[in-house]
């Protein structure tokens, strides 16, 4: 146990735990609006967050950037971030709507229990792990750094490092851009007017296959662009990186109370912090255990999480 | 003579044991403001629900502008061109009032989900064009005052109208009403009847039911009585009034009492 490193490096943990809590919000998001409009706990969605980073991955190698390579500069770096960015954000992005059709649609248009679509999920959920075993011979894999880390500048005896810098504020613009997308435009409402109340919505003319098409990709992307960033400060994956980071992830989201996107952000941030916290004082061991012990302290004594359930009113 | 725009033809509605409908025929001509009453549980909103594909009936056709409805799904038949508005009121809550309108306005728009997405001009210029729309709808039930209130803090009244406002937005040729009058003091419903003419004549077909028998026969153009789900009248309201089994229906004696 170790409290004066948490003393001593409190800025700089409370840092690094922003932008772990960055990424859990965006995966968060994804579970939190799949929830609002199905009542449904997508349990494939981590391993959506998992392809993700392989595709990151695979686009890097495309762009040529090799492990031993010395890191990319200028606009050279920025369009290799861009592309392995959209990569992973596409892999993501459709795998969430391929399982929405393959493993519940048909459950749901056959009016099956809810047991039965969360069966299902934990069934993708196992089947991509295990192919991605298969693939990967169950061994991690390296990503190649494609920009030079460097501290920016210190502050209370924090350094702060470009690379978390980075991921912090493009988490930032993408939370902005979907909470635009789910208040304004008409999918958004759509996403809003089936989380209150699907028979009404289709009444309205609301295509509840296509809002729900919208809310997987939606989630997807989010997953996808966490993936990415979650590579770029790690700069390591492997087939069952999605289980960790999915508990933290789900945990934000129940802590923030599930179907509510602001909980589900704050929640995402509040993690990351604790975890890094967690992980100074009693060491990296116990991280997970924190995310857990969360997960049940909430489920014991407010299982609507801090902020209750509301994707309704979908103020980010 | 007319033309038909709603058409139900010997519509069968059982659920388990219970027959809500049974061998109902009925129409609704363009240009009508039509009405459907008779006692609790006569059937009625069991025939909204069977028109707007809530419910499948089990045996029976309804047709709309010539084409079958059975089996649409229900965006597809608001697309279609027909709207409701429910007899417990079911706004979404916390949405505002603009909002919920414009939901109803999203069953005709073209732009793909890409579009709404990256917001491409077409999809920008459909939602612009739906907020105008919105507001001018709110405008017309006399709502506008209330666009940025969400839709759980409007009095009861304004939710009412808030539901035509909303069903008109799908851009419906037939708008069903299921009692939008329940609720409303003396003035309100003569204000109301005032709205529903007014729609009528926009151009709107309006299929109502209600129970309140003045309002009925003030705007009424025909009348259509249920009692037990069946059909037991339909005419003109003041035919209607006077036929034996509606009063026998509502009163609950038998009209030949021996
Ligand atoms: N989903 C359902 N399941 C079982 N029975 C139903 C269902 N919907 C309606 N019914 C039954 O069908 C009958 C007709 O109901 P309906 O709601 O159409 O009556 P109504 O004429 O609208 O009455 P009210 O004036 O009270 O609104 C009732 O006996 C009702 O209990
Ligand atoms: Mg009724």
């Amino acid at each position: 146990m170790d409290f004066a490193l948490l003393h001593d490096a409190f800025w700089g943990l409370t840092f690094d735990g922003l932008a772990l809590g960055a990424i859990y919000a965006l995966i968060s998001l994804g579970y939190t609006l799949v929830y609002g409009v199905l009542r449904l706990i997508n349990f494939a969605h981590s391993e959506v967050f998992m392809i993700g980073t392989f595709s990151a991955l695979v686009a890097s190698g495309i762009m040529g950037v090799k492990v031993e390579d010395d890191p990319r500069t200028g606009w050279n770096m920025i369009f290799t971030l861009l592309i392995c960015l959209v990569a992973a954000m596409l892999a993501s992005g459709i795998t969430a709507v391929l399982v929405e059709i393959v493993a519940y649609r048909r459950l749901r248009q056959r009016g099956a229990t809810k047991l039965a679509t969360l069966i299902s999920a934990i069934g993708v959920s196992i089947s991509l792990v295990e192919l991605f075993r298969i693939i990967t011979d169950s061994l991690p894999r390296e990503f190649p750094r494609i920009m030079d880390k460097t501290f920016l500048f210190s502050y209370a005896g924090a350094d702060i490092r470009n690379d978390k810098v980075i991921v912090i504020i493009a988490a930032g613009l993408m939370m902005f851009a979907l909470e635009r997308f789910i208040s304004k435009s008409r999918y958004g409402k759509g996403i809003r007017a089936v989380s209150m109340d699907e028979n009404t919505a289709t009444l309205m003319g609301v295509n509840i296959n296509k809002v729900i098409t919208v809310t997987f990709l939606a989630g997807g992307l989010m997953a996808g662009a966490a993936a990415f960033f979650y590579i770029l400060v790690y700069e390591n994956t492997s087939f069952k990186v999605g289980f960790f980071l999915g508990i933290s992830a789900f945990t934000a989201a129940v802590l923030g109370g599930i179907g509510n996107l602001k909980g589900a952000l704050f929640g995402g941030f509040v993690l990351g912090i604790l975890e890094t916290y967690t992980s100074a004082v009693f060491g990296t061991a116990w991280k997970a255990v924190i995310s857990f012990l969360i997960l049940v302290l909430v489920l014991l004594i407010k299982p609507t999480g801090l902020f209750g359930e509301s994707i309704q009113q979908a103020r980010v | 003579m007319s033309e038909k725009l709603l058409e139900l033809k010997n519509i069968t509605m059982k659920f388990g044991g219970v027959t809500a409908l049974s061998e109902v025929n009925l129409h609704v001509s363009k240009g009508e403001i039509a009405a459907l009453i008779g006692p609790n549980g006569a059937g009625k909103t069991t025939v909204f629900n069977v028109v707007t594909g809530v419910y499948k009936p089990t045996s029976g056709e309804v047709n709309f502008v010539g084409q079958s409805v059975v089996g649409k799904k229900r965006y597809q038949v608001t697309k279609m061109g027909i709207a409701r508005t429910f007899q417990n009121i079911r706004l979404f809550g916390e949405s505002t009032a603009l909002e919920n309108v414009v939901t109803g306005a999203d069953v005709h728009s073209k732009s793909g989900v890409v579009g709404a997405i990256f917001g491409t001009p077409r999809s920008r210029r459909e939602e612009a064009a739906a907020l105008e729309r919105g507001m001018e709808l709110l405008e017309f039930m006399g709502l506008k005052h209330r666009a940025g209130q969400l839709g759980k803090n409007l009095p009861y009244g304004d939710q009412r109208r808030l539901e035509i406002a909303r069903a008109l937005a799908t851009n419906p040729q037939l708008l069903l009403l299921d009692e939008p009058a329940a609720g409303f003091n003396p003035a309100e419903k003569v204000a109301l009847a005032a709205t529903i003419r007014k729609i009528r004549d926009a151009g709107y077909t309006v299929l109502l039911i209600e129970h309140d028998m003045s309002l009925i026969m003030d705007i009424s153009d025909r009348v259509a009585v249920l009692d037990f789900g069946q059909k037991i009248a339909d005419d003109v309201p003041k035919v209607v009034q006077n036929d034996p089994r509606v009063i026998e229906a509502y009163l609950g004696a038998p009209a030949d009492a021996s």
